[in-house]
């Protein structure tokens, strides 16, 4: 009996925790939440209490107001968004690429943006191969 | 006798060509908004200005005026950020239109948060504290990719969605916060979002003002015209 009832508690007390659990996934703290953007609070008042202004100017005017790191709704550019069919274009062919990526409509900045890193690979390599070469080259014609 | 034939032959009509005659139809909304966000990459953004949103144009216009005065668009797969009359910037993203709070709002879905009739399939049910929790389960095949959703409802509004890995672990969590009724139209003004990211919450904050609903004319904004 005592195990019967042992068993039925421990089923019950179960239960009970599993679906405690799960409103409780359905909270957060608030206070968590507005300590840690209340920087960004402050600026957010000072924009509707001076309609119209940008960051720039609230920079010039306010440089307390600065916040580190502060970005807009655009992301830099990265490795992981770098198309490496237009990188090949501006590394391989950039003549081609010019019509193929630059002047291309359907092509988007991160395109653009490729093709421009493989045209610059491009001439730093050759650069750098020429270098190489001439030193080379020369060292042949001392000897 | 010619008045209840007339009434008779209009309801049969109606049933006919399927006209809901009871419920209403939004296609356009316009609210001022206010983005605040800290960023797992140490960044911080604060972006305020307005958002338009047509349904027929699935084009969503962010109007900014801080930062820097812009403007945004999101088009099928395009994201376009236009300086002036000039595109500084046009990437290629995921459709994520008709997951939008504005299109989930103007067609009646945000309740299940867009998961009908997608991948998602309600698994179970159940009611607690208030809320009514539903399980959505990803299909089978896109189970390695995709983990749970969870979604409550209080009051017969969407409260929060918690969206799992496939390793069962929360990665995010959305809270949709006081709603407003605008004409008719409920809509959340204050969205919360918390990102978890290598054992750290990581805060987004949206708040909408102003929601206007259906709005007549403007066609230049809700219908952006990008060269």
């Amino acid at each position: 009996m005592k195990k019967l009832i042992l068993t039925f508690s421990l089923i019950a007390v179960m239960l009970i925790s599993a679906n405690a659990s799960k409103s409780d996934l359905f909270t957060y703290d608030q206070n968590a939440v507005n300590t840690e953007l209340s920087q960004l609070t402050t600026l957010e008042n000072y924009v509707y209490n001076n309609e119209g202004v940008t960051y720039s100017q609230v920079l010039e005017s306010n440089s307390a107001m600065a916040i580190t790191n502060m970005n807009g709704l655009s992301s830099a550019f990265s490795l992981g968004d770098m198309d490496w069919g237009a990188w090949a274009w501006g590394f391989c062919c950039w003549p081609i690429g010019l019509f193929t990526v630059i002047l291309n409509k359907d092509k988007d900045s991160n395109s653009k943006i490729s093709y421009l890193i493989g045209f610059g690979c491009a001439v730093v390599l050759g650069i750098i191969s020429n270098i190489v070469s001439y030193a080379v080259y020369g060292s042949l014609w001392y000897y | 006798m010619f008045n209840n034939k007339l009434c008779i032959n209009l309801l049969l009509i109606c049933l006919f060509f399927n006209v809901n005659i009871f419920s209403q139809t939004f296609y356009r909304l316009k609210a001022d908004f206010s983005m605040k966000e800290k960023k797992p990459d140490g960044t911080s953004s604060l972006v305020i200005g307005k958002v338009y949103f047509d349904k027929n144009y699935n084009k969503v216009v962010y109007v900014i005026d801080f930062p820097d005065k812009q403007t945004v668009i999101m088009h099928d797969t395009s994201f376009y950020r236009i300086e002036g009359k000039k595109i500084v910037e046009h990437k290629k993203v995921p459709n994520t239109n008709d997951f939008t709070i504005f299109n989930l709002c103007l067609n009646g879905k945000l309740i299940n948060y867009g998961l009908e009739n997608s991948i998602f399939k309600p698994t179970k049910v159940e009611k607690e504290n208030n809320m009514v929790i539903t399980t959505w389960v990803p299909d089978s095949k896109m189970a390695k990719k995709m983990g749970n959703v969870m979604l409550s409802v209080k009051d017969k509004k969407l409260f929060g969605v918690i969206i799992f890995s496939p390793k069962n672990e929360i990665i995010e969590k959305k809270f949709f916060n006081k709603y407003i009724n605008a004409n008719g139209l409920l809509f959340p003004s204050e969205i919360v979002e918390i990102r978890y990211y290598d054992g750290k919450e990581y805060y987004k904050v949206t708040t909408y003002k102003n929601v206007v609903v259906d709005e007549k004319g403007k066609e230049d904004i809700y219908n952006y015209k990008i060269f």
